[in-house]
């Protein structure tokens, strides 16, 4: 029998990946600029790159998210689990999104000693309007720090959660954002779903 | 990147700075961790970033009837 899953969008699932990544490569490079003894000002530069990606992943991500359906939750669970999965995906957007924008504030202002080839001043951005207060580098450092570990702590209990969907509980919440199980399974994306949902006659 | 070395030192000082009991080194950091965050989020850059984003999003609102009844 083929099992027919309603998958996120593929840009969704690409973006997802990507993102994770980007991710993977800005704590290696960001430590390494801290604590490392290679080129500081490349590897601040590399880090800075792999930051914005994630920030431009994590944009075109909610795009997508908020232009195309979304695949509802068929794992089953109690409300109270559900809630605390979606607080966690909120969260965990929150946060790459605040984390290299805390980053870019700290380059923005390291111009004399570290910059970033290409990396425009975020302090010029919408300067013209009167919203907000500026802020000082050290502040944004402490919280970009602070995201930083929150997020790596989020991000472990989003993999174990995955994991115990995909090993414990068996349901297809990790196979619908990997396409190449979802293939083997015979998926179906979620427009897809929808479409055929739409043709079927109304109960 | 002295100034990066510089801020981390700072940080580190954070967790060190208080003789106060571990109740109140928690308090304090929380304390200063709450007031940071605050002033992140309230920062010009940040709220710039966040109108923009809630500007696209309002945009993929408008267009989502669109792609949806294109599916």
């Amino acid at each position: 029998m083929i099992q027919h899953l309603k998958r996120p969008n593929i840009a969704s699932v690409i973006a997802h990946w990507g993102a994770a990544w980007a991710m993977i490569l800005a704590l290696y490079f960001g430590l390494s600029a801290v604590y490392g003894n290679g080129p500081r000002q490349e590897t601040f530069a590399a880090h800075a790159y792999a930051g914005l990606t994630v920030l431009g992943l994590v944009v075109i991500r909610l795009f997508l998210r908020t232009l195309l359906p979304w695949p509802k939750d068929e794992s089953g669970g109690s409300r109270i689990l559900k809630f605390v999965a979606e607080a966690m995906h909120w969260t965990l957007y929150a946060l790459m999104l605040l984390t290299p924008l805390t980053g870019w504030i700290v380059a923005s202002s390291m111009g004399c000693c570290m910059t970033v080839p290409g990396l425009p001043n975020i302090d010029l951005l919408g300067s013209g309007l009167s919203i907000g207060r500026p802020i000082s580098a050290t502040t944004a450092y402490h919280v970009h720090v602070f995201f930083v570990w929150t997020l790596l702590a989020l991000i472990s209990l989003h993999v174990l959660a995955a994991l115990f969907h995909h090993f414990v509980v068996r349901d297809t919440i990790l196979i619908r954002m990997i396409p190449v199980l979802g293939k083997r399974a015979g998926a179906t994306s979620a427009s897809r779903a929808i479409a055929n949902s739409q043709t079927l006659p109304a109960e | 990147m002295e100034g990066m070395s510089e801020m981390h030192h700072t940080m580190s000082h954070m967790h060190h700075g208080s003789s106060s009991g571990i109740v109140g080194q928690a308090l304090g950091f929380a304390g200063r961790l709450s007031a940071e965050l605050l002033i992140v989020l309230t920062s010009a850059p940040v709220l710039h970033v966040l109108a923009a984003l809630v500007l696209l999003l309002a945009l993929a609102a408008l267009l989502r009837p669109f792609f949806a009844s294109q599916s």
